[in-house]
């Protein structure tokens, strides 16, 4: 299989001290839907700059469809198509006018130009609105067709930076939709980058995770959730002062066990098998369950696992900015 | 890159027009300072006929005044013309920057850099659409100084090359300041910039409350 995007050692430092992106390596396969996971902060969004040529690099190198990020940007921004985190389709013309003006900018003939954009316009459902100024778009209309902006000339890569931010769940399922059509129909090689794990779940075929500038871990969902050691028991006690990690871990089918504070986190194949032991042992103690809940692995928990802190935790107060609540604003 | 600029000029040129609030200003610019202010400060109109001053004498003074005065036009509102029509190519060329510096807020930059398109296509695209928007207004502002009474007086050698001089050199003069406030836009990153380093380039050079007038003689001697 062909490497569409290859990267290796790229590191971004801005002003000669903060380390944003740091040594990392990686490569997406042609026809592959490629997820850049980790929180706000986590070097994500400097990543996709360089590999779109926004951004320079400090050091290591990269390519896009087979042209070097640094010595042949023009010929990366002719294979690629960006859809931006930002919502910068312009308010003041309609989306067939937005879709124009990309494809002038793609240097598309009027004839072809007019006819993807309409048939583009009409797979996302555009169709009807096309005539509109996108200033009276949603949200999720005005993300869709940031979309086939991106993917108007046809490119071999498109580049995703938070696709689905800021949009409600229903919208954001059809998205997903949207992408997976393109993804499976057309062929196309898609890098994407989220901090919504149930997105990097349900479209990557690989992830990486990412987190202060470095890859934790990558590959497939299926083989990251299956590495956690199989299903989560999650123990809180209402006494902290005794460690029962050591205890936990004696269990016969107990791959691991985390501890924050009074709350344990188990990890075991088969959650109904070592269950009543763990229950038992607990009560031998003398000690009080105050909660109690068994999940079958997720992506959260590999971040957990390898970043040493969940991912939800960081998105609550950092995806609700407030720039991008004036950048929603102008999308209503 | 012709293309390119040409497309990109074509985007800001239509939101322009489309939107009434960034054109009416303009044209009320030219209307205030031609018809409304010209009118109200022309020297002229103080002088009134009365039993003390015959009429010819009045006329005297009108000429005397006219010639000393306005630079050899033969109208307050002639003399004025250039000065507004200047005074609009100034000050739209400093803050025309400000779309480049919102496109780059909101992130549209972004989404032309990545784009294989030339970079100078961008910064091209930002210096005709504003020599194209202050060309309208002056001919727009010319109309109106023809249009007001005793307003805008040719003389009767004029012809079309003296309209293609003229608008050659406010052209020449757009140009000129339209490739310096472009590149300063390019330049900064946000809207308050712009506005503090355009307010301190345009504020008004010796004005009567500076140390230089206040300590020169007065015309009374």
């Amino acid at each position: 299989m062909v490497n569409v995007i290859e990267a290796e050692n790229l590191t971004k430092v801005y002003g000669g001290k903060v380390k944003a992106v740091d040594h990392i390596s990686f490569h997406v396969e042609e026809g592959e839907v490629f997820g850049f996971l980790g929180p706000n902060g986590a070097g994500k969004t400097t990543t996709i700059k360089m590999l779109n040529t926004l951004a320079s690099i400090t050091e290591g190198k990269a390519s896009v469809a087979g042209h070097d990020v640094a010595k042949h940007p023009g010929k990366v921004r002719e294979s690629m198509g960006v859809v931006p985190q930002e919502l910068t389709a312009d308010d003041e013309l309609s989306g067939f006018e937005n879709m124009m003006l990309m494809a002038r900018l793609h240097h598309m003939k009027g004839d072809e130009a007019r006819r993807r954009s309409k048939d583009l316009m009409k797979l996302v459902d555009l169709d009807e609105a096309a005539d509109r100024k996108v200033k009276t778009y949603s949200g999720g209309m005005r993300r869709r067709l940031q979309l086939v902006m991106g993917l108007l000339h046809e490119p071999k890569v498109l580049f995703l930076d938070e696709p689905t931010l800021g949009l409600d769940i229903q919208t954001r399922s059809r998205m997903w939709d949207y992408i997976k059509g393109l993804n499976k129909e057309k062929g196309l090689t898609v890098f994407m980058t989220t901090h919504y794990l149930e997105e990097a779940d349900s479209l990557c075929d690989r992830i990486a995770i990412i987190d202060k500038g470095t890859i934790k871990v990558s590959g497939t969902p299926a083989a990251l959730k299956e590495s956690l050691g199989g299903d989560v028991v999650t123990i809180e006690l209402a006494d902290g002062s005794e460690d029962l990690t050591g205890f936990f871990r004696g269990i016969e089918g107990v791959k691991d066990v985390t501890r924050t504070d009074k709350v344990y986190r188990i990890m075991l194949p088969k959650t109904e098998k070592a269950l009543p032991a763990i229950i038992a042992g607990v009560v031998q103690k003398g000690l009080e369950i105050r909660d109690l809940s068994f999940s079958k692995p997720t992506l959260d928990q590999v971040f957990l696992q390898v970043a040493g802190k969940s991912m939800r935790d960081e998105d609550a107060s950092e995806s609700d900015s407030a720039w991008e609540n004036v950048k929603m604003e102008r999308a209503r | 890159m012709l293309e390119e600029t040409w497309a990109l000029t074509a985007r800001a040129l239509k939101k322009w027009i489309r939107n009434p609030a960034s054109v009416v200003p303009g044209l009320v610019t030219g209307v205030f300072y031609l018809a409304l202010f010209g009118s109200s400060f022309n020297p002229e109109n103080f002088l009134t006929s009365s039993a003390q001053i015959p009429p010819s004498i009045l006329a005297l003074i009108k000429s005397t005044l006219v010639q000393s005065s306005f630079s050899g036009a033969p109208t307050y509102i002639t003399y004025l013309t250039s000065g507004v029509v200047c005074i609009i190519l100034v000050f739209n060329m400093a803050f025309g920057g400000i779309d480049l510096v919102l496109d780059r807020q909101l992130g549209y930059l972004n989404t032309l850099l990545t784009a294989p398109i030339s970079r100078a296509a961008v910064y091209l695209s930002g210096v005709v659409q504003n020599l194209v928007k202050v060309l309208l207004l002056a001919v727009l502002t010319f109309v109106i100084a023809l249009l007001i009474p005793n307003g805008l007086q040719l003389p009767s050698s004029f012809n079309v090359l003296d309209l293609v001089g003229i608008f050659g050199v406010f052209t020449l003069l757009g140009l000129g300041l339209s490739f310096v406030f472009t590149a300063l836009a390019l330049s900064v990153r946000s809207i308050d910039s712009l506005v503090a380093i355009v307010n301190f380039l345009t504020s008004p050079s010796p004005s009567p409350a500076t140390p230089s007038s206040l300590s020169a003689p007065s015309p009374a001697g």
